[in-house]
């Protein structure tokens, strides 16, 4: 008899395993979690990656330097739009030409849009992860007034491919200035009622407060970057420490908490949507007079030599790494893509937990699968 | 503490084990190392120096294999490349995933799409492909080709 209930693992004696995904809603995209539990604690979780493995880097190989704008949109799709920044500041830093502050502005009001829509979705689906549906019809209504702005400006919707080496592919809407100016006071106003929603939620802060803790040295040892790391104290923010586009001429404060839990992760990206909001409130009645986009040649070839540039997407530092043999193609490219790096510290951080706070934890990375694909 | 002796403190410390030195600006320096001494510079840039690893990027070229390591100094945005250059037939370099956990994965992933092999990594399983892939083809070497 008591071997029997051994074997059936009712006492909790024996480690088993759970296989979460490839398809599963919390995992947002194809990702495999093989969970080893002992009874509802966790002890191991080993991500599977790679279902939608595209081998981006191999085919940028073979295209140009225009071309491959269009393939890192594909990446992380909700940052699409400082994916193609990345890769024109960095063929422009290698071919040393200098652009116009027009362009400046307009790349980094694009990329504090996208930062809020990133943050707006990441709200609306991790509050749908936690059992709280109403969030995700609220942050995918408020989102889709940024989708209308750049459907009017960039012609698409989410894979803008908006900044193309040299400038902007073409200059912003008339309504442009009115319409993100709409939006901002619109979204002041909605702003708190997501706080009042989700934040202050009792059964909220009981999931999350504390759950799956980083701490400082695991966040440099991991090397995670954006909210992620910023929640645990790590100061990583791109735009501070290595300003790129406009962010040396506007005003704004880098999200800092030492806590490290699920908890903070969510309101670093509260944070950063207001700071987000503020760096627009600058730019935007500023938007300098002049090109668009400067002349290129036709054929873009870059010198010998390696270039790296950074950005800070809505999920952390994005490099892209080139090297160059002199070609119009890239002799090898290299993307150190932020869900990729952030992803492997999953299991650190939920060991000791409980599997449904795996959800919780696995949800504040915010993960894109495509961009830990590639 | 500029760029300018972070890096001499650093070459004077490696005299030996240092092949070249490119220093693009004050926010970019390329410094290539034999690749047996990788494990003593990654330890003095990670715990003495206070640099951050960012990542690694293998490279297939006419030599051999590259492997650029890039470590960041944040306080100054300041990027430091170190490059080795690895045997053509047998690409072998120790694993830094002992040291830090971030070349834990960067490294599973070089291994698969370019054969590299890691001594004493932890768990150098495929990551990517995990069994769809035929063994001893690498995507990423250049003599595979894009159809």
């Amino acid at each position: 008899m008591e071997e029997q209930v051994k074997t059936t693992g009712i006492n909790e004696q024996e480690e088993y395993v759970i296989n979460m995904g490839p398809q599963h809603p919390s995992t947002h995209g194809v990702l495999r979690l093989v969970v080893s539990l002992k009874g509802e604690i966790v002890k191991n979780v080993e991500p599977h990656v790679g279902y939608i493995h595209r081998g981006i880097e191999k085919m940028c190989e073979s295209i140009t330097y225009p071309q491959i704008i269009h393939l890192t949109d594909r990446m992380d799709y909700l940052s699409a739009h400082i994916n193609n920044e990345a890769v024109c500041l960095n063929v422009e830093k290698a071919l040393e030409i200098e652009i116009p502050d027009r362009v400046k502005v307009i790349r980094t009001i694009m990329a504090e849009l996208t930062r809020i829509q990133s943050h707006q979705l990441f709200w609306a689906t991790f509050g749908m992860d936690l059992g709280g549906l109403t969030c995700f019809f609220y942050g995918l209504r408020d989102r889709e007034r940024i989708l209308d702005i750049w459907e009017e400006t960039c012609g698409s919707r989410m894979i803008v491919s908006y900044s193309c080496p040299g400038g902007l592919m073409y200059d912003i809407h008339p309504n442009f200035q009115k319409r993100v100016k709409d939006f901002i006071k619109y979204f002041r106003k909605t702003l708190p009622e997501y706080d009042q929603l989700l934040t202050g939620n009792v059964i909220f802060r009981e999931r999350t407060m504390g759950i799956g803790k980083l701490s400082l040295e695991d966040a440099v040892s991991f090397g995670v970057t954006g909210p992620v790391g910023r929640a645990a104290g790590f100061s990583c923010d791109v735009r501070k420490y290595e300003p790129y586009s406009a962010y040396d001429r506007v005003k704004f404060n880098e999200v800092l908490f030492t806590e490290g839990d699920t908890y903070h992760r969510y309101l670093v990206r509260m944070e950063e949507m207001r700071e987000s909001m503020n760096i627009i409130d600058q730019l935007i009645d500023n938007i300098p007079e002049g090109q668009y986009a400067v002349k290129m040649k036709p054929v873009i070839k870059l010198p010998e030599g390696e270039y790296y540039q950074r950005v800070e997407t809505a999920r952390g530092e994005l490099g892209v790494y080139i090297v160059s043999d002199g070609n119009k193609n890239p002799f090898r490219i290299k993307f150190r893509s932020p869900n990729f790096v952030n992803l492997a510290a999953l299991n650190m951080m939920s060991k000791g937990f409980k599997i449904a706070d795996l959800v919780a934890i696995s949800g504040s990375l915010d993960l894109i699968i495509p961009d830990i694909d590639r | 503490m500029d760029t300018k002796t972070i890096i001499g403190e650093f070459k004077e410390k490696f005299k030996s084990a240092i092949l070249g030195e490119v220093a693009k600006n004050e926010k970019r320096v390329i410094i290539s190392i034999k690749p047996d001494s990788i494990l003593k510079v990654a330890d003095y840039l990670y715990k003495t120096d206070g640099f951050r690893f960012i990542i690694a990027s293998a490279l297939h070229t006419k030599e051999g294999f590259e492997i650029h390591y890039h470590f960041s100094k944040d306080e100054i945005g300041l990027i430091l490349n170190i490059h080795v250059l690895l045997d053509k037939n047998k690409p072998e370099i120790e694993s830094l995933s002992n040291m830090f956990n971030a070349s834990n994965w960067i490294e599973r992933e070089m291994h698969e799409l370019l054969g590299i092999n890691f001594l004493n990594h932890p768990n150098q399983e495929k990551l990517i492909s995990e069994g769809n892939w035929a063994e001893g083809i690498y995507p990423l070497r250049k003599e595979f080709k894009n159809s």
